[in-house]
């Protein structure tokens, strides 16, 4: 069909106003969110939801404590308003759980990368040696678009000091809210050696989360300390300035808190309750057995460094026997240095985070008590209008006031709680997961045996590949050891055939003949078998002669394994956990 | 010194002279197989290595293990294990075994074989038994000999003993071995009328005596010197895997705790439930699985000590050949001086200083007759002598060219 000069004058002109029309609503966009809205649309409604520093004349009635909340909700009225990363809003209109709407969006934003305006990081640590005193300052860097920030880029430098001012500020000033915790202050002097590396490294990392964990919270992250930490150049003045002015009524709900008794905590906080006390209970204990652990793993590693070189001494004795000996002593060698690596991994990772949310829960229990303290309050004088017995329709200002810091504490709480409990999912999924890795990766460095083109070697990757049934099965029975452990299997198909086994003479083979059910290889090496509960036994009596005096059954036997230390059901029990971890922590 | 006794009861035993390229032979074409690798030497269901009894062939196993009580011979109760020997013939024709003795022995009646073969076979390093007692141990490791784990072992332990006596081209053919494997009662009385104990006490005595011999053989020297440094390795091996053992199963065990806080845990929890149920489950089956592995390292260690004990045969070989050179080089001397003295007699001179010829000068010379009955007595001496000597360099090279020992020699020479 040809296509007339109109047609295409039109087709063009259409073509190029919707491209404007393009361009023109993501200028739009972009202007929206650089005067920080956030526009959404659905499929009909109009819900539009803005996000702008707050002031007090734009907030609505009610939203009353929350007055740092800089959402509004505004023309909400379609209840399946779809939000673009597929949540959503639980609640509809109502004030009280707007934060929550809100902070659900926010979590929400920061899984998707691209929304999130304020980046931290801490990093740099260095040492400051002062006429009155040495301490270590770190770099705060920040980078945001944000309004409340003059400039996109800041670089400043703190000392723990003035972490600990910002999280005490954020306590007075956000009460309501639960705020990250710092790591110890005090550290016992002659114990512990505040300037060496990996104290300080340590430290660095818990105020690099810290920092993070504030940045991410939807109202922390605007406080107003917080900005003047990230941004100033001389904090202390600041800091002076702030202790001098009386901290301002409206800002912060705090109370005398005299003598109000709370009767019941209402059944979800009490919950709440409960749960930390448990939980921190139990993390508590997992620290003490992680360091119990630690300590005895180093003293493993102690023995196992005097075990190596006496494979050493002996190669130095023999002739034929020198090499596989010697074979062995390296083996041992590269064990203990592998071990080490998991030990120093334990004490880095996996105990900071632990005692990082200790410290959390004890926060948050408190600030479960000063919610308490505000319900008791509400209720006393509640109680008080009530006795008075006054004929009147309507309650009093001030305690309406009350139930409304009340409601909001809780509306907070709960929220923060929410927060907090997927944060914490995340950070433990990423924690067990990151130890079961790293000991996974640890039996792996270990099973890692060079390979040896000597013929015994092949021999005893025969018999290897014999007893986990791959080879040319002598036992039929013993063929496919089934089991509740394929994973190991799955994972390291290779892992059998490569690594020599125990090559079994007399002892080894008889031995597991007679262990019916046995769940373990000949030899100290069980391999992916020795998960199967029944390996499918070497049924009939397998037995080597000994194969002269001086046999080279001594070559041929687990001999030059016996560095390695006892693989098998660990590295499938620590598979396991990695699958599950990935199965059911989502 | 004794010469070989020609026992009736060692008529099995050939001649100790037996032509060494059978020996060697024998043992060539074992090496031969032992190099090829295992897998031709043992059959498919498991058998053990043959047995030239008289061109017999015979599968030897210790099957079984049975605690007992009994009376000791101060008629006092006392319980010990005892051992199931059994012996199969293999017919040749379709490789079918057949029962043809079994018995039990106690590990006392091992001992008594195994010290009856040291003395009848002093240059042949007799393969040694399990540990009498548990050495070694790590903590958690029982030191009970009743423990089911050590019996076991130690049934193994034995079972490799018989399948390496009978593997010896030399020791196989010995008769008392034979009727160990054959003769329930009353092999102990047969053991003891060879009068083995008797030798057997003078043999220590002499090996435990210091002496020192003018000219040792070197290869003897150096066997000694890697025997001993052998033993000092493995034992200090030893003692460091049972320290190692210990403290690789404190760091198991204490895993089992995080077992209970983590379903403790998984309590408390929503999502995050199941999987800390799964992990604690897996830290249970982590903890529990450290007891299978370290016994099975047991073997390992037993292994170890075989050669341990092994390396102290050894030793005990060559101090036996210090002795035999020892009296070799006494009994030369002796004829040495012998003949010196018939000589000086013969001729009347006297070359050295003696009593004799001091008395001579002050009391006289004897009579003439009287010289002729020394002289007599001395050549008469000087024959013993020289036979006994010949008879010592005789015991002494076939001592040195013992097939075993060649071998073990040949071997020793590491390649510095």
């Amino acid at each position: 069909m040809e296509i007339t000069d109109r047609q295409m004058e039109l087709f063009v002109s259409g073509f190029c106003s919707f491209v404007l029309a393009l361009s023109g609503a993501g200028w739009l966009l972009k202007s929206f969110e650089r005067s920080s809205f956030i526009y959404f649309s659905d499929t009909g409604g109009s819900g539009i939801i803005f996000k702008k520093r707050p002031t007090k004349d734009c907030l609505p009635p009610g939203a009353g404590a929350d007055a740092k909340a800089h959402v509004v909700v505004v023309g909400v009225s379609c209840p399946d308003l779809i939000l673009p990363n597929g949540g959503t809003p639980a609640g509809t209109s109502s004030p009280a759980s707007s934060s929550s709407l809100l902070n659900r969006l926010q979590l929400d934003d920061d899984i998707d990368g691209e929304t999130r305006d304020l980046f931290v990081t801490v990093d740099d640590p260095k040492k400051h040696v002062c006429t009155m005193e040495t301490y270590i300052t770190y770099r705060i860097t920040t980078k945001s678009t944000r309004v409340e920030f003059d400039l996109p880029e800041y670089s400043v430098r703190r000392r723990y000091q003035d972490f600990d001012w910002l999280r005490n500020k954020l306590e007075e000033s956000q009460p309501t809210h639960l705020i990250p915790p710092l790591p110890e202050k005090f550290v016992v002097k002659g114990v512990v050696d505040r300037f060496s590396e990996e104290f300080v490294e340590t430290r660095r990392k818990a105020l690099d989360k810290f920092l993070k964990r504030i940045t991410d919270h939807p109202v922390l992250s605007f406080n107003e300390h917080f900005n003047v930490f990230l941004t100033a150049k001389d904090l202390n003045a600041y800091k002076r300035q702030g202790m001098a002015l009386l901290s301002r009524v409206g800002e912060s709900v705090k109370h005398v808190t005299g003598g109000y008794k709370l009767r019941s905590r209402p059944l979800e906080f009490a919950a709440i309750g409960d749960y930390l006390d448990t939980f921190a209970l139990k993390l508590g204990t997992i620290d003490r057995i992680a360091q119990r652990i630690i300590k005895e793993e180093i003293e493993y590693l102690v023995e196992l460094r005097e075990y190596g070189p006496v494979y050493s001494t002996w190669s130095a004795l023999e002739g034929e026997l020198a090499e596989p000996l010697e074979g062995v002593s390296a083996c041992i060698g590269n064990c203990s240095t592998a071990l080490e690596e998991l030990t120093d991994d334990m004490t880095e990772d996996f105990l900071p985070v632990l005692r990082e949310y200790i410290l959390y829960s004890d926060s948050m229990k408190s600030v479960l008590k000063k919610r308490d303290q505000v319900q008791a309050e509400y209720e006393a004088k509640l109680e008080a209008v009530a006795l008075r017995k006054e004929d009147r329709p309507k309650v009093p200002a001030d305690v309406e006031k009350c139930q409304d810091r009340m409601e909001c504490f809780n509306a907070d709480l709960k929220a923060d709680m929410e927060r907090w409990q997927s944060n914490k999912r995340q950070d433990f999924r990423q924690l067990l997961m990151g130890m079961a890795d790293k000991n996974i990766q640890y039996y792996e460095k270990v099973m890692s045996v060079p390979a040896r083109p000597s013929p015994l070697s092949e021999e005893a990757r025969l018999i290897a590949r014999e007893s986990l049934g791959q080879g040319p099965a002598r036992n039929p029975a013993a063929a496919t050891p089934a089991g509740p452990c394929p994973t190991v299997r799955d994972a390291a198909p290779g892992l059998g055939a490569e690594a020599p086994v125990g090559v079994p003479t007399g002892h080894s083979r008889a031995h597991a003949a007679h262990r019916s059910g046995s769940s373990l290889l000949p030899g100290p090496l069980g391999l992916a078998a020795s998960c199967a509960p029944e390996s499918g036994g070497l049924q009939s009596r397998e037995r080597a002669g000994p194969r002269g005096p001086w046999g080279l059954s001594l070559k041929a036997s687990s001999l030059r394994l016996l560095g390695l230390p006892y693989v098998g059901s660990e590295s499938s029990f620590y598979s396991n956990l990695r699958v599950t971890k990935e199965g059911s922590m989502e | 010194m004794e010469q070989a006794p020609p026992d009736l009861e060692r008529q099995w035993q050939p001649a100790p002279l037996e032509p060494l390229g059978h020996a060697d032979a024998g043992l060539q074409a074992a090496v031969g197989e032992e190099a090829e690798g295992s897998r031709d030497e043992v059959p498919g269901d498991g058998t053990m290595t043959e047995n030239n009894f008289g061109l017999k062939k015979i599968e030897i196993s210790v099957s079984e293990a049975e605690k007992r009580t009994g009376r000791n011979a101060m008629n006092m109760q006392e319980t010990y294990t005892a051992y199931l020997i059994e012996t199969r013939s293999v017919e040749h024709t379709d490789g079918q075994s057949v029962l043809t003795d079994s018995l039990w022995r106690r590990y006392s009646e091992f001992e008594l074989l195994r010290n009856y073969l040291l003395v009848y076979y002093p240059h042949i390093v007799v393969p040694p038994l399990p540990e009498k007692r548990a050495e070694f141990v790590w903590h958690k490791l029982s030191a009970d000999n009743m423990d089911p784990d050590f019996v076991e072992r130690r049934r193994i332990g034995l079972e490799n003993f018989l399948l390496r006596v009978a593997s010896h081209p030399i020791l196989c053919r010995d008769k008392i071995f034979y009727l160990f494997l054959t003769q329930e009662g009353n092999w102990k009385e047969t053991v003891n009328e060879t009068g083995f104990q008797l030798k057997a006490d003078s043999r220590l005595k002499a090996l435990n005596a210091t002496f020192r011999v003018k000219n040792p053989d070197k290869r003897f020297t150096e066997l000694k010197h890697y025997s001993d440094e052998l033993q000092s390795v493995i034992s200090h091996l030893l003692r460091v895997r049972a320290r190692v053992a210990d403290r690789l199963y404190g760091v198991y065990k204490v895993h089992g705790n995080y077992g209970r806080v983590f379903s403790e845990w998984s309590a408390i929890e929503k999502e995050m439930g199941d999987g800390l149920q799964s992990a604690g489950h897996h830290m249970d089956v982590y903890a529990s699985s450290i007891d299978d592995i370290l016994e099975d390292e047991e073997h390992y260690a037993d292994q170890l000590k075989e050669y341990l004990f092994y390396a102290e045969a050894l030793r005990a070989v060559c101090r036996k050949h210090e002795l035999m050179q020892y009296d070799l080089e006494m009994a030369a001397q002796d004829l040495a001086s012998k003949k010196q003295q018939c000589e000086e007699l013969a001729t009347g001179t006297v070359r050295t200083f003696s009593l004799k010829g001091m008395t001579t000068k002050l009391f006289g010379q004897e009579t003439p007759e009287q010289r002729e009955a020394r002289i007599k007595v001395l050549e008469e001496q000087i024959n013993e002598g020289e036979q006994q000597l010949k008879s010592k360099n005789l015991e002494g090279r076939e001592f040195k060219f013992g097939p075993m020992l060649r071998n073990a020699l040949a071997r020793c020479n590491p390649v510095k």
